[in-house]
Order: structure tokens, then C-alpha cells, then sequence
């Protein structure tokens, strides 16, 4: 099996699915497309286990179905207070078209980046689309003001950690992984929390608080 | 020595905590002390006793001296604490979930700093992070509640740089324990950038700059107890990581990069500092600069090293008694701004005497330890890039020692306003404690 191809079409549709999100505007839809995103990196981390003969990737890819794509977008839109086919991103930073725009470009650039630099270290040339999938996470939660896709914009860095360390060291202890996946689970809970009650209590629009300033 | 005195920092505060979460009256306050003062007693008998090495532990001079700082301002708070939740108006949750999050977040820092692993390194600060997010919330305010979520939003993105780091660095290692990697002898392109990144991440829990926009909000909007245990060893914590990290492959290029991020955390927290209105903001920018300060000293080397150890154990108790002093401003006063405190002296004469050393203390004052630690920084500094540089980071370093003193002395010494009076409490001694602390424990510690 060649795995450097398997790797590029998995990460290329991570990278197709990281640019729906930075379109949509419905937060629900962001949630169910990064389960999405989260399942085909499950089934990734399983086919590249098995072929590979880490059972440690095969439980790694067992955790992320149960918590990135079961646990995390359910409790996420338990935790949505509104009606939440309504809830969308009112006043992102940026148009959605610039945003795609530079979402696309963020790609390119981290490309030939890549290329020239840590490819020759690497030899994965396909190496280059999980580190532009945490800077597009990254774009995210600047280009957005909704709590929730800042969220799902850290969640989308940490795929693209957890898909280049799998794909690229594949033997990565699993105690380190399995502790990856607790503390996202964690920050996603307390993230979870204090969502809601900024939703209660500060909204989109914020004016500069005072006492944030300077 | 057993070796399972190396878990009950570990193990005590996490029984603390789960016990802290039943919700008798005063439970949670009375296991909470009792689990830090043991640890405490725990943390000396480490210190005194020999470094050591398994599979689980990494513990080294440094491992050591950070455990004792940990368990000592740990005890601190949940002292202090004691007598402020009381303060706090409609909390947003019950102030025993307040202890339990308080002795898990120990937990987190002292299995951050025992391990011997460089992944669960990772793990626990960026579990310092969850354990810690929602006692920044208690007091249940838009501007607390906001700033908390850009703490949670700035330091994880940025520790997604250490974790990216990290996988690096076993790219080339073939490890994470800390001690294969430290005697590993990489200095490949790889392993170079995978600390560069890690140092970028903890950076970011460290307030170095430019990742440091989290700190003063925190700071500024957390309890003053949460703002003095963050302070005093959370930042330092982070650091530890950084010099972790960057013991691997102590290159010339990762030395200067610690050092750059360290001038400018200086230098911006400097001129930052003139500006402030608020008083735990000043004293977070404070924090920011010592940092900077102990950054500097790690990426020397040597008795800068020395020095850095020196800055963060005195930085710790001072710092902490800042924030505690802050605290019972607050509690009487009822506001957060400079120009809104006048005549502390006069109204409350025990709190505002305290301030003043404090604040000297923290600010590199003689004859307090951060002073020598200064000194030794800057010997260093001279030896290595001579006069020029260390003369400017010195005149930014005064910046900062005339604005936190400046401000401070006005909030002390200027003509009363308000008629409060000083709460009778006895953990107003703790801040008596630390200040005595960060002067004798130079002492009391064989650096």
C-alpha cells in the first residue's frame, strides 16, 4: 500500500473540510462537519494501525471516534443555549469570501514553505497539509467571533497535530496520545461551560471592556 | 529515601480535591489545608533528599526547588482562601468545586514538574489549563468570564506550538523520556525546531511575549488567591517546560531566541507598566517582566541560571503576597482602579506596610533575594553581550521598579478618602509570611 498517497487524499479532504467550515455560518453545521472531519482521521489512524501493526494507533483511532466525534460535537450542541439549527456566526471578523480566500492561500503558502525547508528533513512531501490544517484552524479562530468555531478552530489544530505525528511518527507512545485526547476533552468541557455563560453574559458585539484593556 | 515520597504531591492533592468536591460544610477547606501543609512537609523532605531518576520521575535540583515553590504558595493560597471565598458575592458555583479545582490544579503543576516524560510534560501544563479556567470564573463577571475564555482560547492554541514541538523533537530523539532526551546529544535541524516551537508554546502559558495578552486580563479579573497562585508558580511552571525543552540541544540559536523573547517581555511589561489604572494588572505586568528576567537567566546559563532560580523562588512568595495584599484591598474598597485607593496607610496600616515591602520585594528591591538574583543575571549579561545591552535592559528594568513602586507608593502613602477599616482575620499573616520568605529563603536554600 503506498501510504504517502493514502496520506494526501486523507489530509487534502481534511484540508476541503477545514475551508466548509471557514464557509458555513450555521454553528451546527460546523459542529456535524467536524465530527465528519474527525471520523475520516479515525478511519485514517485505523487503516494506517492495522497496516502498520500499531495497536497503538488502532486504540488512538478508537478514542477519537468516541470522543472527537461522538462525545465532544454532541456535548457541544447540548451546550448551544438557543434554538440551535438558528445559532450562526454573527459578525466574523471577516467576509466569508476573504476567508475562504485566505483559508486556500494559508494552504499554498504552508506548501512551498514546506517544500523548501521541511521536506528535505522529512521526505513526506504530503507532510505540508497537516501543518496547514493548524494554521487554517488557526485562521479560524481569528476570522470568527462565535465561541463555539474558535472551539472547533483549536479542535481542527489538534487533528492536524495528532495526523502529522501519527503519519509521520507512527510509533509516538500512547500514553502521550491517549493524554492528548483526555486534556482536549477537558478543555472542552470547561470551554463548554464558560461558552454558555458567555452567551449569557457577554455578546458577540462586545464593546472593549474597560478593564481588559491595555 | 522511598520512592513513594515522590507521589504524595501527587496523590495528596488529588484526594484533597476529590474530597473537596462533597459539599459539608467546611470540608473542603479543612482537607484542603491539611493536604497542602503535608505536601509542604513532603516537598522539604524531597528538597533535602537526593535527585532522582526512574522511568516515572525526572527529579533534578531544579524538579526539587520547583516542587517546594509549588507546595509552599499551594499552602499559601488555600489559606488565604479560606477567609476570601467568603468575600466572594454570588459565586458561580459552590465554593467547595472552588478548593477541588484549587488542589487539582496542584495536582497538575507537581506532576508537571516530577515527570519524566516530555509528552506528559505536554499533559500536565496543558492540564493546568483545564484544572484552573473555571476558578478564574468564581466571581461569575462578564469581564472575568471573558477572561477566562481568552486564556482558555491563547495559552491552548499556543501549547499546540509545544505539542507540534514535542513530536518533533521524537522525531529526531527516538524518545520522550527526559532523561534519554537530555543525553541524547541531538542537535539536528529537526530537534532545534521542534524547541524552538516549544518554547513558543510554554511561552504563551508563561506570558512571554508576544503570547502573553491572556496574563493581565487573568490577572487583572481573577480572585486575588488565584491570581497570586498563577502568579507565583504557574508561570514558572511554564518556564520549567522551557528549560526542559531546551536543555536538549542548549544551541546558540535557541539560547539567543530565549534571550530575545526575554528583552522584549521585559521591555514591553516595562513600558506597559507606566500606563496601568488598574492595580492587579500592574502587578501581572509585574509578573510578565520577572519572567522575562528568569528567561533571560535560563538562556545564559551558568550563574544566570543560579540567578533565574533565585528570581523565581523570590518572585513566587513576593508576588503571592502582592496579589493576597490586592485581595484585601479589593474586599474593603471595592474598586480595582489606582487612582480610587488613597491613605492605605492611615485606613488600613497592616495591609499598606506589607504592600510597600512587597512590592519592593518583588520589584528587585536590595536586600531582597530577587535583588542578588538580578545581579547574577546581569553579570552574566555583561560577560557575555557587555555594557550596551545590559544597560538598556537595565534602564527598562528600572521602568518597571519605578512604575510598580510609583503607583503603589501613591496608592499607600497619598491622603485618605474612603473610610474603611483592615479586616481582623489571621491569614493576614500570610502575606506577612511570604515577604519574610522572599527575603530569608536564600537563606534557607543552598542555590
Amino acid at each position: 500500500m503506498d501510504f504517502e498517497k493514502l496520506f494526501l487524499l486523507f489530509t487534502s479532504f481534511q484540508i476541503l473540510l477545514v475551508v466548509f467550515i471557514q464557509w458555513q455560518v450555521y454553528i451546527k453545521k460546523n459542529i456535524i462537519t467536524f465530527a465528519i472531519s474527525s471520523f475520516i482521521l479515525a478511519i485514517y489512524l485505523f487503516f494506517l494501525g492495522s497496516a502498520k501493526g500499531e495497536s497503538s494507533l488502532i486504540f488512538i483511532a478508537i478514542l477519537t471516534i468516541i470522543v472527537r466525534t461522538i462525545f465532544i460535537p454532541r456535548f457541544m450542541i447540548v451546550k448551544l443555549t438557543k434554538e440551535h439549527w438558528r445559532v450562526r456566526e454573527s459578525a466574523p471578523t471577516m467576509g466569508t469570501a476573504s476567508g475562504i480566500i485566505c483559508s486556500i492561500l494559508i494552504v499554498i503558502l504552508c506548501y512551498i514553505v514546506y517544500t523548501f525547508t521541511l521536506y528535505n528533513y522529512l521526505k513526506v512531501r504530503a507532510g505540508a497539509l497537516p501543518l496547514a490544517m493548524i494554521l487554517q484552524g488557526l485562521f479560524l479562530i481569528i476570522s470568527k467571533r462565535n465561541t463555539f468555531v474558535q472551539l472547533i478552530g483549536y479542535m481542527i489544530m489538534e487533528n492536524g497535530v495528532l495526523l502529522f505525528g501519527a503519519s509521520l511518527f507512527p510509533n509516538l507512545p500512547f500514553i502521550f496520545e491517549a493524554g492528548i485526547i483526555l486534556d482536549l476533552l477537558g478543555i472542552v468541557m470547561i470551554s463548554g461551560i464558560i461558552n454558555k455563560l458567555r452567551e449569557n453574559y457577554v455578546p458577540d458585539t462586545l464593546e472593549e471592556i474597560e478593564e481588559l484593556k491595555g | 529515601m522511598q520512592n513513594y515520597i515522590y507521589y504524595l504531591p501527587i496523590i495528596l492533592s488529588a484526594i484533597a480535591g476529590l474530597i473537596s468536591l462533597l459539599k459539608q460544610k467546611g470540608v473542603a477547606e479543612f482537607i484542603s489545608a491539611i493536604s497542602s501543609i503535608s505536601v509542604l512537609v513532603c516537598s522539604i523532605i524531597i528538597f533535602r533528599g537526593e535527585n532522582f531518576v526512574n522511568s516515572s520521575f525526572y527529579i533534578d535540583y531544579i524538579s526539587k526547588v520547583m516542587i517546594f515553590v509549588i507546595a509552599a504558595i499551594y499552602t499559601a493560597t488555600v489559606i488565604y482562601s479560606i477567609s476570601y471565598v467568603k468575600y466572594i458575592d454570588n459565586p458561580l458555583f459552590h465554593t467547595n468545586h472552588y478548593f477541588a479545582w484549587m488542589n487539582f490544579f496542584a495536582l497538575s503543576m507537581f506532576f508537571s514538574v516530577e515527570t519524566n516524560n516530555l509528552g506528559l510534560l505536554w499533559v500536565g501544563i496543558e492540564a493546568t489549563t483545564v484544572t484552573s479556567a473555571l476558578l478564574i470564573a468564581i466571581e461569575g463577571k462578564k469581564e472575568s468570564i471573558e477572561a477566562t475564555w481568552r486564556y482558555i482560547l491563547i495559552v491552548s492554541c499556543g501549547l499546540i506550538m509545544s505539542l507540534l514541538g514535542t513530536i518533533l523533537i521524537y522525531g529526531e530523539v527516538h524518545s520522550l523520556d527526559i532523561s534519554v532526551a537530555l543525553n541524547s546529544h541531538a542537535s539536528g535541524k529537526i530537534v532545534i525546531l521542534g524547541i524552538l516551537l516549544s518554547i513558543v508554546g510554554y511561552g504563551t502559558k508563561a506570558g512571554i511575549f508576544p503570547m502573553h495578552t491572556w496574563l493581565p486580563d487573568v490577572h487583572g479579573k481573577a480572585p486575588s488567591p488565584v491570581s497570586a497562585i498563577f502568579s507565583g508558580v504557574l508561570l514558572p511552571v511554564a518556564l520549567f517546560g522551557i528549560l526542559r525543552v531546551s536543555n536538549i540541544c542548549f544551541s546558540h540559536e535557541i539560547r539567543m531566541f530565549m534571550f530575545i523573547l526575554g528583552f522584549l517581555s521585559v521591555a514591553v511589561a516595562a513600558l506597559l507598566m507606566t500606563v496601568q489604572k488598574f492595580y492587579k494588572r500592574l502587578f501581572a505586568y509585574s509578573s510578565m517582566e520577572n519572567m522575562g528576567i528568569a528567561l533571560i537567566g535560563f538562556a545564559l546559563g551558568g550563574k544566570a541560571l543560579t540567578g533565574a532560580l533565585i528570581v523565581i523562588i523570590c518572585h513566587a512568595f513576593a508576588k503571592s503576597a502582592v496579589f493576597y495584599l490586592s485581595g484585601n484591598i479589593l474586599i474593603r474598597f471595592k474598586d480595582a482602579t489606582i487612582s480610587g485607593i488613597k491613605g492605605l496607610i492611615k485606613k488600613m496600616p497592616f495591609t499598606g506596610f506589607c504592600l510597600f515591602f512587597a512590592i519592593l520585594a518583588a520589584t528587585g528591591a536590595p536586600p531582597f533575594a530577587t535583588f542578588i538574583g538580578e545581579i547574577l543575571i546581569f553579570s552574566k549579561i555583561i560577560s557575555i553581550y557587555g555594557w550596551i545591552i545590559a544597560l538598556i535592559l537595565g534602564v527598562f528594568i528600572s521602568i518597571a521598579f519605578i512604575s510598580a513602586n510609583y503607583y503603589t507608593g501613591r496608592m499607600i502613602f497619598s491622603e485618605k478618602e474612603k473610610d474603611v477599616k483592615e479586616r481582623k482575620s489571621l491569614v493576614n499573616y500570610v502575606p506577612l509570611i511570604n515577604i519574610l520568605m522572599s527575603f530569608f529563603i536564600i537563606f534557607l536554600i543552598n542555590i
